[in-house]
């Protein structure tokens, strides 16, 4: 019995440490995708927030020694689609975040309006393939769509900030 | 060679996006590990007089450390195996919360779950993975996601996080809204459905 109870402890332990370990890792990453995603800082660590809350919620089942980028950007754009999107339009109207000075926010406000013209997609699109470095084919399988409409979503998304 | 305009913006949309701060209590939902009480070390439990902004922003930094949550008791999930929702109108869990915030007197009928503001009343729904309901005391515990636990009865001041909206902003009436939600418990039909609030986190000054 004593064993057993040291063998939880041990497993615990180590999803704990695992778990620790991918916020430390990837919080931040998570974070920019949201905010591609939603183009709200509150909004995108909200998302954040419950995708790193749906990791540990499924800590049992995740496998540990895979990648957990993916599945948690696969997770929160299935958030930030879910039916909780119409409560967050508070959000948009609601605090600063605190983590930025009075210039750095004015100046996010500019990058902001100018993101506002691409869709979640486009912006989400070009994100990942100009500032992460992911391939058009990972970016599409991230985002639940093809190669070829991630391509035609990252041009689009160009020709857009081109233009704003 | 100048940057494109398109190169520019997304310049400046990595650079703004880096300077985001993680917030140092890794999110998690009550401890649910199975072990045995004695081995969650330390447990107790955080009752906290809401300070609003700690609700929405978290914990000012240096407070809480990722990790220390491993302390924080399973409140909602172990208080009775016979669930029973009283007035709450209870929805399924859903990994988070909006950070939008307001306040006001909660009012807890015989049906209903209320929160009263210069004589609006907005209908309350929550998460049924962070509530309980005591019949007994009718006073509703809530386990925020700091792990602080909450419980609050009908006149006390309160400051909720969360988030809502009304008919006249959706464009959803009250009974369209109540279809399209899926629900543990869904409100009476008595209630006002107009306007309607997630709860997400709960402060009290009781």
């Amino acid at each position: 019995m004593y064993r057993g109870v040291s063998s939880e402890i041990a497993v615990a332990s180590t999803i704990e440490a695992a778990y620790q370990r991918a916020y430390e890792e990837h919080w931040r990453d998570v974070f920019r995708f949201a905010l591609a995603w939603t183009n709200d800082h509150g909004a995108a660590e909200d998302l954040a927030q419950e995708s790193y809350t749906r990791l540990w919620s499924n800590r049992t089942s995740v496998d540990w020694d895979r990648p957990l980028l993916a599945w948690l950007f696969v997770t929160t754009r299935r958030l930030a689609t879910d039916r909780f999107r119409t409560l967050r339009r508070r959000i948009l109207n609601g605090p600063r975040s605190p983590t930025h000075d009075q210039v750095a926010w004015d100046q996010w406000l500019d990058v902001r309006a100018a993101m506002a013209r691409l869709s979640p997609l486009e912006r989400t699109a070009i994100v990942l393939t100009a500032l992460e470095g992911y391939s058009y084919g990972d970016a599409a399988q991230v985002l639940g769509t093809s190669a070829g409409a991630l391509r035609a979503a990252v041009s689009r998304a160009r020709t857009k900030l081109e233009g704003a | 060679m100048d940057r494109s305009r398109a190169d520019k913006i997304l310049a400046d949309w990595d650079r703004l996006s880096s300077q985001a701060r993680r917030p140092g209590l890794t999110p998690r939902r009550a401890v649910t590990t199975g072990l045995p009480a004695s081995t969650i070390a330390g447990a107790a439990l955080l009752v906290v007089v809401a300070v609003a902004a700690s609700l929405w922003f978290g914990l000012p930094p240096g407070v809480g450390q990722p990790g220390a949550q491993g302390s924080v008791q399973p409140v909602a999930a172990s208080a009775s195996p016979t669930v029973t929702w009283g007035p709450l109108a209870v929805i399924p869990p859903h990994g988070g919360a909006a950070q939008a915030r307001t306040e006001g007197t909660l009012r807890i009928t015989d049906a209903c779950v209320f929160l009263e503001r210069g004589g609006e009343v907005t209908l309350l729904f929550w998460p049924a993975d962070r509530v309980t309901w005591s019949a007994a005391s009718r006073a509703i515990t809530f386990e925020n996601f700091d792990g602080s636990v909450v419980t609050v009865g009908d006149g006390d001041h309160v400051v909720l996080g969360g988030g809502g909206d009304t008919e006249a902003e959706s464009g959803i009436s009250g009974e369209e809204w109540v279809r399209r939600m899926e629900w543990v418990a869904p409100p009476a039909s008595s209630c006002s459905l107009d306007p309607r609030w997630g709860v997400g986190a709960v402060g009290s000054s009781r």
